[in-house]
């Protein structure tokens, strides 16, 4: 991918993060790029920040692009054909407030949406896609209020999105490139796919290492909680026994109350957590900073089931200690308070 | 139907030397007696009584329960003689706090997992017990002889052939002394065995047959046994 010179990280974040950005360069690049050995294909893509629109909150990124040459866009659009996308028709990302027919407005022109995107988890739903003719009208339109660094000529492309032969190295390529052309920046994708996998594993590591300090100490207090409860309910228990209740019998009836415990504590924790993520799932993925993809209704019910299972689990283990610690007293030993 | 044989228990108390709290203790009770043990506090009659009823185990000697070692017994084999062929009174307050009067009293009923709910055995047994307008309540808004008598209702509710009772009017006052032990008194005519231990010499007259416990040692008055009788 080719970008002006210093706007690599900001075409990082219009993909991954929906930041909205404006750059441009020349758009005689895609010709002269094109023709460089090694390269396959090359599509434009030109960037507009659009104002507050009444389709969404915050400006969105709108993304021109060449239907003709493009193969990354197209690749999100399975249902539609990206070649029929005509003038002033648009397609929505999924966080974008429109649905199919509708019209969205931007700079005061309207727009009509003929599809829109499943969730990607980045950038992209964000996004209102367009042909370049489109793009470059609204880049006119907006300039009516005020002047568009875009506007001129109309010669301008934000990014050029480069497709190399099988054989080619993209590294050499990339440095001819910015060789060549020294007012340019080159982002290989598989280098910052790289970067994003590490970042992901990172994260990802983190989060396990968390969870697991978590699931000891959950399993600590809970075995803590137990014993100190069980202590203070010795007469209790003391009490069924002395009434006729064999030691099974009372170690059956902690494990039912821990199991009651363990699966409501793991139902409110599994409630708050759903709500906690379909609510703020906006603010998680601003936070996070990175690809962040919300979980389907499908994998949310086996990570809740998953849960209720290691919560079962653990409150088990927790009370185990203290299930076999009443099995073992003397029964005078735990009524003995009272007398 | 009770028999106690060289009944023993030693209480190991680390650095000091040991205490003998039951001290060679030999005792047969029959159906239909009302014994009554007296002796001073610390003398080994709640000692005796836990061993009695399965609750501590004797150093040595034998508890024969219509002739069965209770102590030779397995856990459910002994819960069961305790849930359905002795009710046992502890000493204090012994209901638990979070049930109604009414839970409290079928609780052994349920612990052994009987059929039915016991509602209805429960209720008579309150009735019995004039405290049938309390079933409903929870313990803390009982009076100290209330609650004994719910105690002794719970003990009742499995239909037991011998009532065991520690120091059931201990911390009563003397008119809700004389109430409980009318209790016992019509507990005992309708054919139930008592035991039943007290410091409180006043009340033994209730029963047939007296012993005093002194040190760890079990002695019967049989002149209390000739005066009850004659």
């Amino acid at each position: 991918m080719v970008v002006p010179r210093g706007y690599a990280l900001s075409l990082q974040n219009t993909l991954l993060r929906s930041e909205s950005n404006t750059f441009y360069m020349s758009e005689n690049l895609v010709e002269q790029i094109s023709k460089m050995p090694g390269v396959e294909q090359v599509s434009p893509q030109l960037y507009i920040g659009s104002l507050n629109a009444s389709c969404c909150t915050v400006p969105v990124q709108l993304i021109g692009f060449e239907p003709k040459t493009d193969f990354t866009i197209k690749s999100w659009m399975t249902n539609i054909s990206s070649s029929k996308l005509g003038f002033g028709e648009v397609v929505t990302g999924s966080r974008v407030n429109a649905t199919f027919e509708d019209q969205v407005w931007f700079f005061g022109q309207p727009l009509k949406v003929v599809a829109t995107l499943d969730d990607t988890g980045m950038g992209f739903d964000s996004s209102v896609f367009m042909t370049l003719e489109t793009a470059q009208h609204m880049i006119e339109i907006s300039e009516q209020t005020a002047v568009h660094p875009a506007g001129a000529g109309k010669d301008h492309i934000s990014a050029l999105f480069i497709k190399l032969a099988s054989d080619s190295d993209a590294s050499k390529i990339a440095k001819k490139i910015m060789s060549t052309y020294p007012q340019t920046d080159v982002v290989v994708l598989k280098e910052m796919m790289q970067h994003i996998s590490t970042q992901l594993n990172n994260i990802r590591g983190l989060i396990y290492g968390i969870q697991g300090l978590l699931w000891i100490v959950s399993i600590l207090i809970l075995a803590v909680t137990f014993t100190v409860t069980t202590n203070e309910r010795k007469r209790e228990f003391g009490l069924f026994l002395t009434l006729g209740a064999t030691r099974k019998k009372l170690e059956s009836l902690l494990m039912t109350e821990t199991l009651i415990i363990s699966v409501s504590g793991a139902l409110c924790g599994i409630l708050a957590a759903c709500f906690i993520m379909f609510e703020f799932r906006m603010l998680i993925a601003i936070s996070l900073g990175l690809p962040y993809l919300q979980p389907t209704l499908g994998s949310t019910i086996i990570l809740a089931a998953i849960s209720l299972l290691i919560s079962v689990f653990t409150g088990v283990i927790a009370c185990v200690y203290s299930v076999m610690r009443i099995g073992r007293l003397e029964t005078y030993i735990m009524i003995r308070e009272y007398e | 139907m009770l028999e106690l044989k060289q009944l023993r228990r030693i209480y190991d108390r680390g650095d000091i030397a040991s205490f003998i709290a039951v001290d060679d203790v030999n005792l047969n009770i029959m159906r239909g007696d009302f014994v009554s043990i007296i002796g001073r506090s610390g003398s080994g009659k709640s000692t005796m009584l836990n061993m009695i009823v399965g609750l501590l185990r004797p150093t040595s000697g034998k508890i024969l329960i219509n002739g069965a070692d209770l102590w030779l017994m397995n856990d459910k084999n002994m819960a069961k003689i305790r849930n359905s062929k002795i009710g046992y009174i502890p000493q204090g307050f012994s209901l638990l706090s979070n049930l109604t009067i009414l839970d409290n009293v079928r609780l052994p009923f349920y612990l052994a997992n009987r059929e039915g709910n016991g509602i209805e055995r429960a209720m008579n047994l309150l009735e019995q017990m004039r405290i049938q307008n309390l079933a409903e309540r929870y313990p803390a808004q009982l009076s100290g002889g209330e609650m004994r008598r719910v105690a002794i209702a719970r003990a009742l509710v499995n239909n037991p052939e011998i009532l065991i009772a520690d120091e059931p009017t201990g911390d009563l006052d003397e008119e809700t002394t004389k109430e409980v032990m009318k209790l016992f008194s019509e507990i005992y005519c309708k054919g139930i065995t008592i035991l039943m231990v007290t410091h409180e010499s006043d009340i033994i007259s209730y029963g047939n047959r007296v012993c005093t416990m002194s040190s760890g040692k079990l002695i019967e008055n049989n002149d209390h046994r000739a005066v009850s009788k004659g």
